[in-house]
């Protein structure tokens, strides 16, 4: 072939290639969503609910349409004032707050399921009874019953045991009653327990693990054998996060999946989420507990990560990125993306420099890539954080809790609304 | 073979062996750098000062694998781990290679970030070197631990124990392993031997109490929970990574070490730690703060006092300071200077709750009732449901015969604390008195099984209920409300089961209230109870199941 010839037929075939190479990464650019801003002007904060005074120690909070209006309205666990307490959304974008059934004493965790069948939601409470360390057996597990007309009565499921720190519900054994997982933080003494539902508000205690420390313990279906497992984050020393297995006939067996050497090490939260949408829930957990010793604060190793489900009840440890007392890690696309960012609220920061982080997004870049984007440095003492589509419009709002428990005060909050700007 | 196929083969064979040279060269000459010089603002002058040093004895040629070891002890000790991890992959290509200590730094490091797969295999590399280092094979141990991997763990642990038979934190490991199993017997064997031979192993205690618990032996549980509390587990012995706190100068670091040795009763070696921080930030008030601290442990408050006052001096936070500086005052009789104390820390921080909190207690004890109630009243404002300032307030207002206002009090503790027995006590008595029955009836319900069995509280408690109970049954069946009446006596005849006086008159209510079948049943229980020399009762009983029944029998 004469060299002429071969050379034009080399041009052409790059041009071509050129060309196909452009339209692709326009087709591309054409079908990726707009991403949105991750910066400390993505969101606008805005105080819902009572006014926040003195230092206000909201302990958790969820989002649930109680009243069933179609309005997402929150509740909160409020340790000040010893009550669970309904901010109400009335109308789009208007909240209004009451409290809901009698006093719960040390209220740390609300969930929502309906416990005696008559098809309205309930709320459960773990009550610590005393917030503050104590190995006393003021713990309690309470559920606020909701009659339909916006009116709560508590009733106590299990009471004078250490200090509960999370309840939830789950038919945990098949025979379709709502069982209870029952974390107990205590302090020297604790244990997870679940709490057989015999019908006519009777149940029976089974002990999974003995030791104190529980903060969280979601149930799912974490080993993909169709049974409710239950996954724990165990703190106090233990640092380690387990897998109870389920076979759902009840029986479970207890698998350490990931721990720290490290006794400070400050676990603080956990959550699941398919963060690698591979349809297997995983764990996301944050460490960022500085309560102990005599220096309330940071410490360098805390952070963000999470646990990867490679099925069969294996996960695999990936560091997402530090965060200096973090808390509540949560998944959910908050650049409209389609892949899962993390956020994280800070407890525990160093609040007299101006510039310590109170609320993260650590976004995911593909890879197992995250870079931490600020979202904002007040207000403080972010302790929990929710996120949501309150209005229905397709956007995702935040909305965080405060536990304001060391100075400086002068950037406090209590329960937080956060909004993109118009 | 023609020329040309001669001259392209030789270029080929040339750029071969350029090839092979260039990369050997380049394997040869290329090594790891050592890191960049840099600041590190959290990090005090003294600890850039050392660092130049190790530097330029790092930096020196011919190149010391010695001073570049020292260089990674600095960077390592002071958590800069990946500048550590570039000195050590400096040494890795040096002549000698890397020592077990080196490969123990690497899987300290690898357990910072989480990474425990690394970190174990870096601890196999030091116990290949090392294998009597029991440090390194017990973090190996827990590091499988914390990975799921029982089995492996097991052995580590074992092999510990093969080592050093009573190897506390070997043996509470398989212990843990033990209970993960669901075998409690062979849990209980491991923690039995553990407190036999170290008492002091307090974590162990914990844990054996809790099983003893959840079999129902309460008894030796609750010993141990309380022995439990003394103090925490001493730390492990650790060579390797002790010699590394005499190269940190983080601050922080420091007085976290401090603190846990403290608290683990090691008073020898966390002493060092804090000489070491006033050292390195001599305007730092923390040092006082936790020199006063350990003082006032070993009850040496005038000591204390004089450290505490330092930490105010340099600007310490008081609401940290003076809530540990009044009891050593307080303890030492020096009342007027602990009054004082708190009265200048709330000049500078008047909404702290904590210093309120010591304002009041200070007030009842100087027996002020009225600055007392002033100053309680302010402070359940603010923070209405404090059990101590709620009760003590109640108590001077009851006093000062303001009852009604102390029930507010009572009110707000029964809301709160679930468990509280004094308060619903006070309540009860509070609306017996005042010959509301009604009222009265639910806090001695709520108090009377929170009370301890056998008690004089208890029997206190359920007099007053026994009391109420009745008089509110009378009160129904007066107004002629005899199903509530009957409820009421039914409450009653459970705390008095051998009682037949309740007992007609339960049957009495139910036969008015129309249920004749239960009243004929009730009197039936009755007649059982009755005494025989009781002929009036007896009678009274006969007369009502013989029939007819009139309504004279009822007046």
């Amino acid at each position: 072939m004469k060299t002429k010839t071969s050379l034009a037929l080399g041009l052409l075939l790059a041009g071509i290639s050129a060309m196909v190479w452009w339209l692709s990464q326009r087709g591309a650019a054409a079908g990726t969503p707009r991403k949105l801003s991750l910066d400390t002007s993505s969101f606008v904060p805005r105080a819902i609910g009572r006014a926040a005074e003195g230092q206000p120690w909201i302990t958790d909070l969820t989002i649930y349409d109680l009243d069933g209006d179609g309005l997402k309205d929150i509740i909160a666990c409020d340790g000040r004032l010893n009550q669970v307490v309904w901010i109400r959304q009335v109308s789009r974008g208007i909240f209004a707050e009451q409290d809901i059934g009698g006093p719960v004493a040390g209220p740390a965790h609300v969930e929502i399921a309906d416990m005696n069948g008559d098809g309205r939601p309930d709320v459960l409470v773990a009550s610590m009874g005393v917030i503050t360390p104590s190995n006393l057996k003021t713990g309690a597990v309470v559920v606020l019953l909701n009659d339909g007309a916006g009116h709560f009565t508590n009733r106590a499921l299990l009471d004078h045991v250490a200090r509960v720190t999370w309840v939830s519900a789950a038919d945990l054994n098949g025979d379709g009653r709502p069982d209870l997982v029952v974390g107990q933080f205590g302090y020297l003494e604790g244990e997870i327990r679940w709490m057989e539902n015999k019908g006519d508000w009777k149940f029976e205690s089974h002990s999974l693990l003995d030791l104190p420390g529980t903060i969280h313990a979601p149930v799912a279906d974490l080993t993909g054998d169709g049974h409710p497992d239950i996954a724990a984050l165990v703190a106090q020393d233990s640092e380690e996060v387990h897998l109870f297995a389920g076979d759902g006939q009840g029986r479970f067996r207890d698998h350490v999946l990931w721990g720290s050497t490290n006794k400070d090490y400050g676990s603080s939260g956990l959550s699941l989420c398919d963060v690698n949408q591979d349809g297997r829930p995983d764990i996301l957990y944050t460490n960022g507990d500085g309560f102990d010793y005599a220096t309330p604060g940071s410490r360098p190793w805390h952070g963000v990560q999470w646990l990867e489900n490679l099925g069969d009840g294996k996960f695999a440890f990936h560091r997402i990125g530090d965060f200096p007392g973090c808390y509540s890690p949560v998944g959910v696309d908050l650049d409209g993306d389609s892949d899962i960012d993390v956020i994280s609220t800070s407890g525990f920061n160093d609040w007299s420099n101006r510039s310590a982080v109170s609320l993260m997004c650590f976004e995911n870049l593909g890879g197992d890539r995250f870079v931490p984007r600020p979202l904002a440095h007040e207000p403080t003492h972010l302790i929990v954080v929710k996120a949501a589509d309150l209005f229905n419009d397709g956007r995702t709002e935040l909305v965080t809790g405060a536990f304001v428990f060391y100075p400086p005060y002068d950037r406090a909050s209590r329960v937080t609304l956060w909004e993109r700007p118009k | 073979m023609n020329a040309r196929r001669l001259t392209w083969l030789g270029a080929a064979v040339a750029g071969v062996i350029v090839l092979i040279g260039g990369g050997l060269w380049y394997r040869g000459h290329s090594r790891p750098v050592l890191p960049e010089a840099a600041s590190y603002p959290s990090l005090p002058a003294q600890f850039h000062d050392h660092l130049a040093t190790a530097r330029r004895a790092a930096g020196a040629r011919p190149a010391n694998p010695e001073a570049v070891r020292r260089l990674a002890r600095l960077y390592q000790a002071n958590r800069l781990d990946r500048e550590a991890r570039t000195c050590i992959q400096w040494l890795a290509q040096s002549e000698g290679g890397l020592t077990a200590q080196d490969h123990y730094c690497l899987a300290e490091q690898a357990l910072n970030a989480g990474d425990l797969p690394s970190a174990q295999m870096e601890m196999r590399a030091v116990l290949q070197a090392e294998p009597a280092y029991l440090a390194a094979r017990l973090v190996l141990a827990e590091s499988l631990f914390k990975s799921g991997e029982e089995a492996a763990a097991a052995a580590e642990y074992e092999a510990l124990v093969a080592r050093e038979p009573d190897h506390p934190q070997a043996l509470l490991g398989l212990a843990r392993l033990a209970l993960q199993r669901g075998d409690d017997a062979a849990a209980i064997a491991r923690l039995e031997r553990v407190l036999a031979v170290h008492p002091e192993c307090t974590s162990g205690a914990a844990l054996l109490a809790q099983v003893l618990t959840r079999r129902g032996e309460t008894e030796r549980a609750e010993a141990l929970t309380e022995w439990s509390r003394q103090k925490r587990d001493p730390l492990p012995a650790d060579p390797w990574r002790g010699a590394l706190w005499a190269d940190c100068y983080d601050v922080q670091r420091l007085t976290l070490r401090f603190e846990e040795l403290v608290y683990s009763g090691q008073m020898e070696e966390a002493r060092p730690l804090l000489e070491r921080v006033a050292e390195l930030d001599p305007r730092n008030w923390l040092p006082h703060l936790l020199k006063g601290w350990t003082l006032a442990r070993a009850h040496r408050e005038a000591d204390a006092i004089v450290e505490y006052r330092q930490a105010l001096e340099k600007s310490g936070d008081p609401e940290r300071i003076v809530p540990l500086l009044v009891p050593c005052l307080l303890a030492l009789g020096r009342n007027p200077e602990a009054i004082e104390a708190v009265e200048a820390a709330l000049r500078t921080r008047p909404d702290s709750v904590a210093l309120l909190m010591l304002q009041a207690d200070l007030a009842v004890q100087q027996s002020d009732p009225v600055r007392t109630r002033a100053l309680l009243t302010a402070l359940l404002k603010r923070e209405p449901y404090l059990y101590t300032a709620n009760m003590q307030l109640a108590k001077i207002l009851w006093a000062q015969h303001e009852q009604a206002e102390a029930v507010a009090c009572l009110t707000r503790i029964t809301k709160a604390f679930p468990a509280d027995v004094a308060s619903r006590g006070l309540l009860g008595q509070y609306y017996l008195e005042k010959e509301d029955f009604a009222a009265a009836v639910p806090p001695l319900e709520q108090a009377l099984p929170l009370a301890t069995a056998g008690s004089a509280a208890r029997e206190r408690l359920s007099a007053m209920l026994v009391t109420a109970l009745g008089q509110l049954a009378d009160e129904f069946a007066q107004a002629k409300q005899f199903r509530p009446a009957a409820e009421a006596l039914t409450r009653l005849a459970a705390l008095q089961p051998d009682n037949p006086t309740i007992e007609i008159s339960l049957g009495d209510m139910l036969y008015q209230a129309g249920d004749a079948a239960a009243a004929r049943s009730q009197w039936e229980q009755a007649l059982k109870l009755a005494a025989p020399a009781d002929t009036g009762l007896r009678a009274a009983l006969a007369a009502r199941l013989n029939g007819p029944i009139t309504p004279e029998f009822f007046q």
